[in-house]
């Protein structure tokens, strides 16, 4: 086992904790409202005075933007996650211990999922309700990807409940609550850490798709996706309403790699 | 090659999906606004919606319109498009071939990619050259699909001018495309051909070859690479699958007219006979796709074949 930090980790980590003064702070950081239009610096180009990543066709501080879209896709991101988290290894442990027909209807919607992907639900589902905003995607990406969550939990537990010393321990006559909390839930905290943290990357990828097409956030919202979109009428005169974005979209989500891959070598 | 018990359960399978999956679309679209209101479109009179209500049986029990509706789709009627009257199966189907070449397009690339350099990087652990690479994968590994779409476009079509950024035309229209798609699903591939290479070079059946006195190159063709192959084909398959439904985005960023570009246009104009026409179709290129990625695997795998056989 490696205990050394590797430079990736600790860039992750960097990424993390900046992530996490965006999340208390917003577009105060950069010093401008994201809202804030301003006439006369249109399409200010990266470092302009003032404008460190330049401002968009309304002279809209791009960093200020920036911030306020990594609040919203990696709030976002970390609340689908959790909600996909809680349902699937509730669901999963359920299905584990000795439900037969709980575990006939998971292979049954693992079916279901692997043929409807999750992504075309989620598309189909959010531009039905018409209804656009933090929480309708929110929800619909939780709401759609837990089967990923339950399908592993399902496996690894029902193989832990095989294995001797569970079955010894169940023999003794401890409570099923005992028995999750001591022998089953730690095993699995390996390989669901990992997951999760693989998870929230694939739901920042899915939320700012889903904003890009304009069927997340709400018109006008400034998201990484939404910022995608508006950014390509000026991709030859202002390359950086897209690069910047997109950029940031890509450390998120080579940090979050990186941190998934050091807690897999670590548990193996 | 399969026995008559899997190919029923998979047909099973796949009749629940497209049952569930129409059961979910149906309440999903009934139940989050009123489709008579769509019909009717805007400025029309509360007698012409309730004319439409009545036509298309809007008045009934949900349950009623329920049963009606899966028997219509029993027999194939998946009702005409609300924006232009055609059919909507056939629009569908017409854009099919679109998405169809697209696919077909970025699977032989991402194979002739990552084939090679997935058993080159897994020959060795150590070297400048092979860090290099395995450095720019996992950099690759976190752009998203139409992220590289849209810098693509940026780079070559907006900034060079050398090729046309969107429409599905000539040759030159596809080299972007193809282009995103693979650059998102190769790293994944050229990984797993890695590991796997990696993993019989280290096996016993390489071993054994090693100690008859076979040459290295014997034992990299003839040995090492058809099982890394073998375990390949689970991922080529799922990545073939993820094509004919998950290219919702790429598609829309090229215009390209294929069945994920049509999802987004008809959900977006609330065209609900297209939307279940084109999850139907979605439905069924997935369990195709699966069923071709299994026989594959049986045709290659001595040792599923034995399993199949084994559980008849």
């Amino acid at each position: 086992m490696r205990r050394s930090l590797s430079p990736a980790i600790v860039g992750a980590g960097v990424v993390g904790l900046f992530c996490l003064a965006v999340m208390i702070f917003g577009d105060a950081l950069s010093g401008h409202d994201h809202r804030a239009i301003d006439l006369s610096m249109r399409l200010a180009a990266p470092l302009a005075p003032g404008h460190l990543l330049g401002t968009d066709e309304l002279g809209r501080d791009v960093l200020a933007r920036l911030l306020n879209g990594m609040r919203w896709s990696v709030g976002s991101a970390l609340c689908a996650t959790l909600i996909a988290f809680s349902i699937g290894t509730t669901f999963g442990l359920a299905a584990a211990h000795k439900g037969a027909w709980l575990g006939g209807a998971l292979k049954l919607l693992t079916t279901f999922t692997q043929s409807f992907p999750s992504f075309v639900m989620a598309v189909t589902v959010i531009a039905l309700l018409g209804d656009s905003g933090f929480w309708a995607v929110t929800l619909t990406l939780g709401l759609v990807t837990w089967p990923v969550f339950s399908r592993v939990v399902y496996a690894e537990a029902s193989s832990l409940f095989q294995r001797e010393y569970v079955q010894a321990a169940e023999m003794t006559g401890m409570s099923v609550a005992r028995l999750y909390a001591h022998h089953v839930l730690p095993a699995l905290v390996p390989t669901l850490s990992v997951l999760v943290v693989f998870h929230f990357a694939e739901m920042i990828v899915a939320e700012s798709a889903l904003s890009f097409l304009g069927i997340g956030a709400p018109l006008g919202a400034a998201t990484w996706g939404a910022m995608l979109s508006e950014g390509r009428a000026f991709m030859l005169q202002a390359p950086w309403l897209t690069l910047g974005p997109a950029f940031a979209m890509v450390i998120i989500i080579v940090a979050a790699h990186s941190v998934g891959q050091h807690l897999r070598n670590l548990t193996r | 090659m399969f026995s008559s018990s899997r190919m029923l359960g998979g047909l099973r399978d796949f009749a629940f999906v497209l049952i569930a999956a129409m059961t979910v679309l149906f309440f999903l679209l009934r139940l989050t606004g009123d489709p008579a209101l769509v019909i009717a479109g805007e400025g029309a009179s509360p007698a012409q919606i309730e004319a439409i209500r009545v036509e298309y049986g809007f008045d009934r029990s949900l349950i009623v319109q329920y049963g009606q509706t899966m028997l219509r789709l029993l027999q194939g009627d998946f009702g005409k498009s609300l924006t232009d009257g055609s059919p909507a199966l056939g629009k569908v189907l017409a854009s099919l071939p679109a998405t169809l070449f697209l696919a077909a397009m970025a699977l032989s690339l991402n194979l002739l990619i990552s084939l090679p350099l997935g058993a080159w990087l897994g020959q060795k652990r150590t070297g400048a050259a092979r860090r290099a690479v395995r450095g720019v994968l996992t950099v690759m590994q976190g752009f998203p699909g139409f992220v590289i779409a849209l810098l693509l476009i940026n780079l070559f079509a907006a900034g060079l001018e050398w090729l046309p950024s969107i429409g599905y035309g000539g040759p030159a229209t596809w080299v972007l495309p193809v282009i995103s798609v693979v650059s998102f699903l190769a790293p994944k591939l050229i990984r797993v051909v890695e590991a796997n290479t990696h993993a019989a070079l280290a096996a016993d059946f390489v071993r054994t070859a090693r100690s008859t006195g076979a040459s290295e190159n014997q034992i990299l063709w003839r040995h090492v690479l058809p099982n890394a192959l073998l375990g390949a084909v689970a991922l080529i398959g799922a990545e073939l699958a993820f094509m004919l439904t998950g290219l919702v985005v790429i598609e829309t960023i090229f215009a390209w007219p294929g069945i994920g570009w049509l999802l987004v246009q008809s959900t977006l104009n609330l065209d609900f006979p297209v939307v279940q026409a084109v999850v139907f179709v979605m439905v069924v290129s997935v369990f195709l796709s699966n069923a071709v990625t299994e026989a594959v695997q049986a045709l290659l795998d001595p040792r599923i074949r034995g399993r199949a056989r084994a559980a008849s």
